[in-house]
C-alpha cells in the first residue's frame, strides 16, 4: 500500500477536521479547548505517521483524537488537583457525571437569528439539542456512538480505535441511541 | 424505528450542525491544519542539507554530522578539560619549584632536613 501524499494527507485533515472539532467539543465543552485538542491530533498524524497509507488514517485519526481527549482530562486532573491543594476556591472537575448542559449551556447565538425563514430556525434548534443530548451521554457512550455512526468506522474499527471489545462497542453504540433518542424526545423532539 | 434509523437521523443534524460551523472557528481549523502539514514537510526538505560524506548518521534522531552545535559544544568540553589538566601541572611545578629554591638557598645544609633532632629541635621551638 502506498503511503499518504502531502495532497492526500491536506483533503483527509480538510476532511475530517470539523466533526473532529465538534468531538471533541462534545467531550470538553470548550471551544478553545477543543481546538487545541484538534490541532494536537493533526500535529502527531503528520509527525509520526504521515508514512502510513492513506486507508490508515481515519481510523489512525480518530485513535489519536481520543487519546489527546483523554490526555486533556488527564491534564485537567491534575490542574484540578493542584488549584483545589493551592487554593480554597478550587472547583470541581467538569467531568462530573451529574452536569447536565442542558441547564448550563448558553443557547447558540446564531440559532434564533431574526432573519433565518421559521424551518431553518427549527432546525437550527433541534441541531443544538441533539449536540447537548449528545455531550450529556456518558463519554464512552458518546465516543462509541460518534466513532461507529457519525465518523462511519465499523464495529471492529470502533473497538480499535477505544481499546475494548466489539461487545462493549455494541452495548455502547446501543445504550448511546436509546438515551439519545430519549432525551430528544423529553424535549419534544421526534425522531 | 431501530437503532440505525435513529442514528442516521441524528447523523443528518450533526453533519447540518458541523455544515453551520462559525467562520472563526472554521478559520481556526485550517489553520490548524496548515501548522500540521507544514511539520510534515519539514522531515522531507532533510536531505538537501545533509553534507557530503556525512552518511546521514543520526544520533537520537537528529544529524550529527550536520548539527554543528554539538560538536563546538563537545569541542569547548575537550578544550576546558585539557586547559584545567595543564593549569593544575603548571601550578604544582611551580610549587616544587618554590619549595627546592627555598631549601637551597637556605643557610642550613640539606642534611639538615633529614635530621629527626633537627625537626624535633624546630617543633619545640615553635611558641
Amino acid at each position: 500500500m502506498a503511503i499518504a501524499s502531502h495532497q492526500e494527507l491536506s483533503a483527509f485533515l480538510a476532511e475530517v477536521e470539523r466533526r473532529a472539532f465538534k468531538q471533541a467539543l462534545f467531550a470538553v465543552r470548550d471551544e478553545d479547548a477543543a481546538l487545541d485538542v484538534v490541532q494536537d491530533a493533526m500535529l502527531k498524524l503528520t509527525e509520526k505517521y504521515a508514512a502510513k497509507p492513506v486507508q490508515e488514517l481515519p481510523m489512525l485519526f480518530q485513535r489519536i483524537l481520543q487519546n489527546t481527549i483523554h490526555d486533556h482530562f488527564r491534564r485537567q486532573k491534575v490542574r484540578s488537583t493542584w488549584t483545589t491543594l493551592l487554593s480554597a476556591f478550587g472547583h470541581r472537575d467538569d467531568k462530573d457525571e451529574d452536569f447536565d448542559p442542558l441547564e448550563t449551556l448558553p443557547a447558540r447565538s446564531d440559532s434564533n437569528s431574526a432573519t433565518d425563514p421559521a424551518q431553518q430556525q427549527q432546525q437550527a434548534e433541534i441541531v443544538a439539542l441533539v449536540e447537548q443530548a449528545l455531550a450529556r451521554l456518558p463519554a464512552r457512550q458518546r465516543e462509541a456512538f460518534l466513532l461507529r455512526y457519525w465518523e462511519e468506522l465499523d464495529v471492529a474499527e470502533t473497538a480499535t480505535a477505544m481499546g475494548c471489545s466489539e461487545g462493549s462497542v455494541k452495548t455502547h453504540c446501543s445504550r448511546a441511541v436509546r438515551a439519545l433518542a430519549e432525551m430528544l424526545k423529553a424535549r419534544g423532539v421526534n425522531l | 424505528m431501530n437503532e440505525q434509523e435513529i442514528a442516521k437521523k441524528i447523523k443528518g443534524y450533526l453533519d447540518h450542525g458541523t455544515a453551520e460551523l462559525r467562520a472563526g472557528t472554521a478559520f481556526k481549523l485550517q489553520r490548524a491544519r496548515q501548522l500540521a502539514l507544514t511539520r510534515l514537510s519539514a522531515p522531507q526538505q532533510m536531505p538537501e542539507y545533509v553534507l557530503a560524506g556525512a552518511g546521514g548518521a543520526t544520533f537520537g534522531g537528529r544529524r550529527i554530522f550536520v548539527d554543528a552545535r554539538i560538536w563546538i559544544g563537545v569541542l569547548l568540553l575537550v578544550g576546558g578539560l585539557l586547559s584545567y589538566q595543564y593549569w593544575q601541572a603548571a601550578q604544582q611545578a611551580r610549587d616544587i619549584e618554590e619549595t627546592d629554591a627555598a631549601i637551597l638557598s637556605s643557610d642550613l645544609p640539606i642534611e639538615a632536613y633529614l635530621d629527626r633532632g633537627f625537626q624535633a629541635w624546630l617543633k619545640r621551638s615553635e611558641p
